[in-house]
């Protein structure tokens, strides 16, 4: 059967053909054999039973007429058949009547008893025997024992048996010819499908197609399996079109792409994961995962670290096709072969095959984004730190200002882990630099005052050329309390720089970086900043002081004019037109102006306009009783007026102490009330306004306060700011004085100002 | 004819030897019942033409021309039957009683007698069975021939074919002869009966 089942179809198809053929041959020649066997048999008997009733037929008259010799000359007609053996006829009574061969040949018995009835063929060893009655007129009359010999019977049978045997090798070799003839109808498409396949399997190429042969189930059989070529052509596209996808995405991906196979090794890496790991894919594929991890992770990784905890999950991944650190993204440094350390980000998952869980990694380096982290957080702190820095140096002045910065320099050493750090000009005359301000760390020793750049003559030059310099190793020539590297960093205008800033630090071979000229830079210039800001500050100090000094004098030379002014006012028009207006009454008094009455009046109406006026101009100008009587009687006039000319009600009250002032203080504290007044008056739609003046210690209080519509605080739009410039001048002026000006206001809760001058030093 | 009975008892008992309806009593057959016994079988030999047979259940008639000299051997016969049908004995003494004989038995030596009822039967479809002298000459189909201790026949097949009978091959087979004589004139009939 094994044999059978590894026969080419053909012979398969011819020996199925030849099974089925040659037992029906068989059979057919058996039962043609058989048939033949009957047939001859059945002749055989029909042959004896005609010669046995032609014979008793003919010898019904020998028996009737008792005539034996009749019956041996019609008995002696059976010699013509050889195969006639022996005849015998008896008489009704049995006996012996005639036979043949002759009566005296020892054949059988000479008497037969009892005379059958019927006629019966018997088949004996090559012959057959008949025995029979014969009758004559349905009457028996005698009896015959005929023997026929078969040998001509089994001639024929033999004959029929090499026909058989001839028809059965003829139809055998005929069955395998037509086999071998037909089997190519249906094994040759079987045939050319088997050799397409092959050719299919072994070239892959699905695109071969078999030709089909008419419509059976053989045509259908190829017609499918040129529709499953089709499909697989189809789907094989596909899957080389993913393919290619996937080798495109696979080999032109920034990320590292590593998969292993289902045993645990690595199975392929892209071009983009060997720079990333430093792992040359032809000495890493098909080593074990958990080798590579071990040889990647650094020797003082934490056993929690991601990558770690990946190689003690590996077997149970492979095992299971779970694992904790499965879908997700994760972070860690790895140890390349060239000794570096990187940084990398990585996301893990699994790919399900049927031959098991294959373990994918896309990674990629984020050294540098690490690093960039690191040195935005380290810029970070910069800036913070410097923010702190200025943010301290901002309310300080003078000598406080040397004092934090020499604070901040400590601060910034730290911060950038140098060991010594100092802000210094540069000699316009030579090669060296006067330290201003320095700082060292722990053990160092003494930063010197001065530090001589004789040796370095050129890197002085760049220095004054605004180009930073390094100096390394040479602390003799450079005068450091330390074998050092210095970086020197040029300060103020390019071409020329007034200052430097120095960085040192005792590691020889520390790489400077434009970094750390970027912070020198920035840390130079807050430090040159708030030098230049305090010195400037101190003369800023000292221009006010003569600006209020002016402004002082300008006042009171002013206020001097203004007296002069109205006293000229008082003491001349005042005069005039008073002694104008008693004349007039005079006049008036005449019966003389009585037809000018009229005019007189008119005229008198206006000289008391007059006289009123320029009494009003005079208190505006210079109130009389601001010197006179002091700033209380001032201000209750100035009050009254106010009331008198405005639809206002304006109040004076004051704690009725003694405010001894100096004269500006005093005009000032006058002005300003009386312009804050005309503020309240013009801008808070009060119906009311209240002045009150008292003595705190050693100043002077005036309040003005109404309860109108208030306003927002000062600056906050234009309109604002325009009210306020007049503000500012008056708190500019106060502070000249020593005095100052406090506004409280919120829309619809009034505005209260309050002035403080500082009173004049009592004699004690 | 009577004086070889004895003789003839003798030849039946050796030669046919209860071969007849009457084996039982073959030692009592004389030899008139014999020759009855072989007129019988004559007739199961012989087929007569159609139309002349009687139809089944008629009798089948015999004629004897002297059935007184049978004496009782026809009582030997009795019951017997010929092709299916059973047989009347008639007379056959004048030309006249041929007529409706299918069968008849000459049994006299008396030619005149004989020759005139062969020549009424001449041309019917009569078997004609005797035992004179020139019998088979004269127009007879059968004649017995008595041959020593056996009683043998011979044929005539000219009769026969001019009685239109047909007669088995078989007995011509055991005829003891078989002689085509054509049947006498008038002259030749007185001639041979002279």
């Amino acid at each position: 059967m094994k044999v059978f089942r590894n026969l080419a179809i053909k012979w398969k198809l011819a020996a199925v053909i030849m099974l089925i053929i040659t037992p029906s041959l068989l059979l057919a020649t058996a039962t043609f054999y058989a048939h033949e066997f009957l047939i001859l048999r059945r002749s055989a008997a029909r042959q004896v039973l005609v010669i046995g009733r032609v014979i008793g037929e003919n010898c019904t008259a020998a028996l009737t007429f008792q005539d034996p010799a009749v019956a041996h000359r019609i008995l002696q007609a059976g010699q013509t058949d050889p195969a006639l053996q022996a005849v015998r006829i008896f008489n009704r009574d049995g006996r012996l009547f005639a036979a043949f061969p002759a009566l005296d040949d020892p054949i059988g018995e000479d008497m037969l008893h009892p005379i059958p009835r019927h006629e019966r063929v018997e088949f004996r060893h090559r012959q057959v025997v008949m025995t029979g009655p014969i009758r004559l007129d349905q009457e028996i009359i005698g009896a015959m024992v005929l023997t026929y010999g078969l040998s001509g019977y089994y001639q024929a049978l033999a004959h029929a048996g090499a026909t058989a045997a001839l028809i059965l090798s003829a139809g055998i070799l005929i069955a395998a010819w037509l086999s071998l003839l037909l089997q190519h109808l249906i094994s040759q498409p079987l045939v050319r499908l088997t050799q397409a396949a092959r050719r299919i399997s072994q070239q892959q190429d699905y695109g071969m197609r078999v030709e089909g042969e008419g419509e059976d189930e053989i045509g259908m059989l190829v017609a499918s399996f040129n529709s499953m070529l089709e499909q697989i052509q189809q789907r094989d596209l596909a899957i080389r079109e993913n393919a290619d996808l996937f080798r495109g995405v696979f080999e032109q991906s920034v990320n590292g792409i590593a998969l292993s196979d289902e045993t645990g090794k690595l199975a392929t890496l892209n071009p983009a994961c060997a720079p990333i790991t430093g792992l040359d894919p032809q000495q890493v594929i098909g080593r074990p995962l958990d080798e590579l991890l071990r040889a990647l992770i650094p020797a003082d990784a934490s056993p929690d670290s991601p990558l770690q905890i990946l190689r003690t999950t590996l077997p149970e991944f492979f095992r299971t096709g779970n694992a904790a650190c499965l879908n997700q993204e994760q972070e860690d440094v790895i140890l390349r072969a060239d000794g570096t350390l990187h940084h990398i980000h990585y996301y893990l998952f699994a790919l399900r095959t049927a031959r098991g869980p294959k373990l994918c990694a896309v990674l990629r380096d984020i050294t540098r984004r690490v690093e960039a982290e690191a040195g935005l957080r380290h810029n970070l702190h910069f800036e913070s730190l410097m923010l702190s820095i200025s943010a301290r140096l901002v309310n300080l002045a003078g000598a406080e200002v040397k004092r934090e910065i020499q604070r901040a320099l400590g601060e910034i050493a730290t911060f950038l882990g140098i060991d010594l750090i100092f802000i210094g000009q540069l000699e316009p005359a030579g090669p060296s630099l006067q330290v201003d301000c320095a700082w060292t760390a722990p053990g160092v020793g003494e930063m010197p005052r001065a530090i001589s750049l004789a040796a370095a003559a050129a890197d002085w030059e760049r220095l004054r050329r605004g180009e930073s310099t390094i100096l390394a190793g040479d602390q003799a020539a450079l005068g450091l309390p330390l074998p050092a590297s210095c970086l020197l960093v040029p300060l103020g205008p390019r071409q020329e720089a007034s200052h430097v800033i120095g960085g040192v630090t005792r590691q020889t071979t520390r790489e400077w970086r434009a970094d750390d000229l970027r912070m020198g830079r920035i840390i130079g210039d807050i430090f040159i900043n708030a030098l230049t800001r305090s010195r400037m500050e101190i003369q800023m100090d000292q221009y006010q002081e003569q600006l209020r000094s002016l402004n002082a004098q300008l006042t009171l030379a002013e206020e001097r004019e203004r007296r002069a002014i109205a006293l000229d006012l008082h003491d001349t028009v005042g005069q005039f037109l008073a002694i104008a207006r008693m004349r007039l009454d005079m006049l008036m008094g005449t019966p003389a102006h009585m037809p000018h009455a009229a005019d007189f009046n008119v005229i008198k109406e206006l000289l008391d306009n007059a006289i009123r006026h320029t009494r009003s101009l005079t208190v505006q100008i210079s109130p009389p009783a601001l010197y006179s009587v002091g700033p209380e009687a001032a201000l209750d006039s100035l009050a009254e007026q106010t009331t008198r000319l405005n639809a206002v009600q304006v109040s004076f009250e004051h704690d009725g102490r003694p405010k001894p002032l100096e004269e500006n203080v005093r005009v000032l504290l006058f002005r300003a009330t009386r312009e804050l007044m005309l503020n309240a008056i013009k801008h808070s739609r009060a119906s009311q306004v209240r002045i009150t003046m008292a003595r705190a210690g050693r100043a002077v209080t005036i309040t003005i306060a109404d309860e109108g519509i208030g306003f927002d605080p000062p600056t906050h739009d234009e309109p604002h700011r325009m009210q306020t410039f007049g503000l500012f001048s008056l708190k500019e002026r106060l502070r000249s004085i020593g005095g100052k000006l406090e506004l409280t206001s919120r829309p619809g809760a009034g505005t209260t100002a309050v002035i403080t001058a500082p009173l004049q030093d009592e004699p004690s | 004819m009577r004086c070889g009975s004895a003789l003839r008892l003798g030849l039946l008992l050796a030669l046919l030897g209860g071969g007849t309806p009457g084996a039982a009593r073959a030692q009592t057959v004389t030899a008139d019942e014999l020759e009855l016994i072989y007129i019988l079988h004559f007739a199961k030999f012989a087929r007569w033409p159609d139309g002349a047979q009687p139809p089944v259940g008629s009798a089948w008639r015999i004629g004897i021309y002297d059935r007184a000299a049978l004496g009782g051997a026809l009582e030997y016969v009795r019951g017997e039957k010929v092709l299916g049908r059973r047989l009347e004995w008639v007379d056959c003494r004048r030309p006249a009683d041929v007529a409706g004989c299918h069968l008849i038995y000459l049994n006299t030596p008396d030619r005149v007698a004989v020759a005139a009822l062969l020549r009424a039967a001449d041309r019917r479809p009569i078997l004609t069975v005797g035992q004179a002298e020139d019998f088979l000459r004269m127009g007879g189909v059968i004649q017995f021939a008595p041959e020593g201790r056996k009683i043998r026949f011979d044929i005539n097949p000219d009769a026969v074919d001019r009685a239109g009978l047909k007669i088995s091959a078989q007995l011509f087979e055991v005829a003891r002869r078989v002689r085509r004589v054509p049947p006498w004139t008038t002259t030749n009939a007185v001639e041979g009966l002279l």
